[in-house]
């Protein structure tokens, strides 16, 4: 498969239920966005850890949240990701029982190259991964 | 996607070894079989990554977890996590200074002797 073409932009959304079992779902999809954006391949295992830790995020923050959407735009060498909570407004910063907490927005601050969380009401976390265009590293 | 955890005793040491992808769905069945094992007294505890494909921060929070038991046990705790994908998320986070990380099995069982 190829990505679009030069100028072109293309979606795809994910609506998925506020379960944990469905976040591997969400890399699969990530996995595959980050091929048709044209992303390397460490890129793209960037976007799979990235989108799995914001899916995380959604679901820690929601305490029993009813779904969640994971929106891929790409085009124009560049990956764009929304994950969003859907439905009813949530508890938001409900206390978890792992020692996890905060490391997942540190990785998709270190992963993504822009990034933006919201948790006013409904939380929504946003992140974009650019195609690299430099050959550092590459033989010549 | 298909998760699962090995555990084998070594001596004194128990060595458990998940299996697939570690994220949020999977990492409380990771933190159940550790728990039991640091339940039954085991002093030294290796966790071997070296078959996990992916880990997020789910992941991480168990190892933490089981840190810091361990340490209040008195006990050891040794990672063995080959260069890739799960290893550079050690090293995002900061934890390579915080574990004791090993490229190979061996590796950690040779540090346990010396």
């Amino acid at each position: 498969m190829t990505g679009p073409g030069a100028g072109a932009v293309e979606a795809v959304e994910l609506l998925l239920p506020g379960n944990a079992e469905y976040v591997g779902t969400a890399r699969m999809a990530a996995g595959e966005a980050a091929i048709q954006a044209g992303l390397d391949h460490e890129t793209m295992c960037d976007v799979r850890l990235a989108v799995s830790e914001a899916c995380a995020h959604v679901l820690r923050c929601a305490g029993g949240v009813a779904g969640y959407s994971v929106r891929f735009t790409y085009g124009n060498n560049a990956l764009d990701v929304e994950v969003e909570q859907t439905g009813g407004e949530m508890e938001v910063g409900a206390p978890t029982d792992d020692d996890s907490a905060g490391l997942g927005l540190i990785l998709i601050h270190d992963l993504s190259d822009e990034f933006s969380i919201e948790e006013g009401g409904r939380v929504r976390l946003t992140m974009r991964f650019v195609a690299r265009t430099d050959s550092a590293g590459d033989e010549a | 996607m298909d998760f699962a955890v090995e555990r084998e005793r070594r001596g004194q040491v128990t060595v458990i070894k998940p299996q697939g992808e570690v994220d949020i769905y999977t990492a409380p069945t990771l933190k159940e079989h550790i728990a039991s094992a640091l339940d039954e007294g085991d002093p030294g505890l290796v966790i071997d990554l070296s078959g996990v494909g992916f880990m997020d921060s789910s992941g991480l929070g168990v190892l933490v977890g089981a840190l810091k038991r361990v340490n209040d046990a008195g006990g050891s705790l040794r990672l063995v996590c080959p260069e890739g994908g799960v290893l550079k998320v050690f090293r995002i986070t900061g934890l390579t200074k915080v574990f004791s990380i090993h490229s190979t099995l061996e590796a950690a069982f040779e540090e346990r002797r010396t």
